[in-house]
């Protein structure tokens, strides 16, 4: 059982990557990692950042797309 | 035969008529599939771009589910990029941001606007908007697993 996903760029206008199949107890920095995503993350479709270690396969449908942003941006007084 | 069974049927009127549905074979046709092109986050999530005069505005609503009230909340949002400077708004942000770590880079702008006060600046307007999500999604429901 697998599913498929669109990863996209934030900011990026028109880079993404399509059709990217995950085998459950996939992790989101499993994706970042062969994806070549370092400095990323993945967001999640309710709002919000996964962590590099939640498992992605539950979190997602099947041919949803995740954004991944850049991870060094932080806010600051 | 009866002559209106006769007449019915054709018989004896030469050839018999045949009534029946018009011949015709329906097919499968090719499957159009229609790619969808890539947006930005901001077009994903359904925000306006307006073009101004030296800068660039982005109006939505931040959107984050909040997993305690088991429902959708949504806060105003606004970017405003000019060149590389990126600033992001929201509009009323609930109590709970105000106990986030980074609640008090949070400063009033124009009420009811607030502005995010960044640290490290996010590159794209994209980064930012995601950013203000999260920041709400760590306000409603801390730091949580998959």
């Amino acid at each position: 059982m697998q599913k498929r996903i669109i990863i996209a760029i934030a900011g990026s206008d028109g880079k993404e990557f399509t059709d990217v199949a995950i085998l459950p107890n996939t992790r989101a920095i499993d994706v970042l990692k062969q994806l070549g995503l370092n400095g990323f993350q993945l967001s999640r479709p309710e709002g919000g950042m996964f962590g590099h270690g939640d498992n992605l396969f539950d979190a997602v449908s099947d041919g949803q797309k995740i954004y991944a942003a850049k991870d060094d941006v932080v806010a600051g007084a | 035969m009866k002559d209106w069974l006769a007449k019915l049927v054709g018989k004896g009127l030469g050839r018999p008529r045949l009534v029946g549905p018009a011949r015709r074979v329906i097919g499968p046709k090719p499957t159009k599939v229609i790619e969808v092109p890539a947006r930005f986050a901001w077009d994903e999530k359904r925000w306006q771009r307006k073009d101004k005069a030296d800068h660039v505005e982005f109006a939505g609503r931040y959107r984050v589910y909040d997993f305690t009230a088991r429902t959708w909340r949504e806060f105003n949002g606004f970017v405003r990029q000019q060149g590389n400077d990126i600033a992001a708004y929201i509009a009323d942000p609930p109590q709970e941001m105000k106990r986030h770590a980074h609640g008090s880079c949070l400063q009033l702008a124009n009420a009811p606007w607030f502005r995010l006060h960044w640290n490290r600046h996010p590159a794209t307007v994209d980064d930012a908007l995601l950013y203000m999500e999260r920041m709400l999604d760590e306000s409603f429901n801390g730091t949580r697993k998959a």
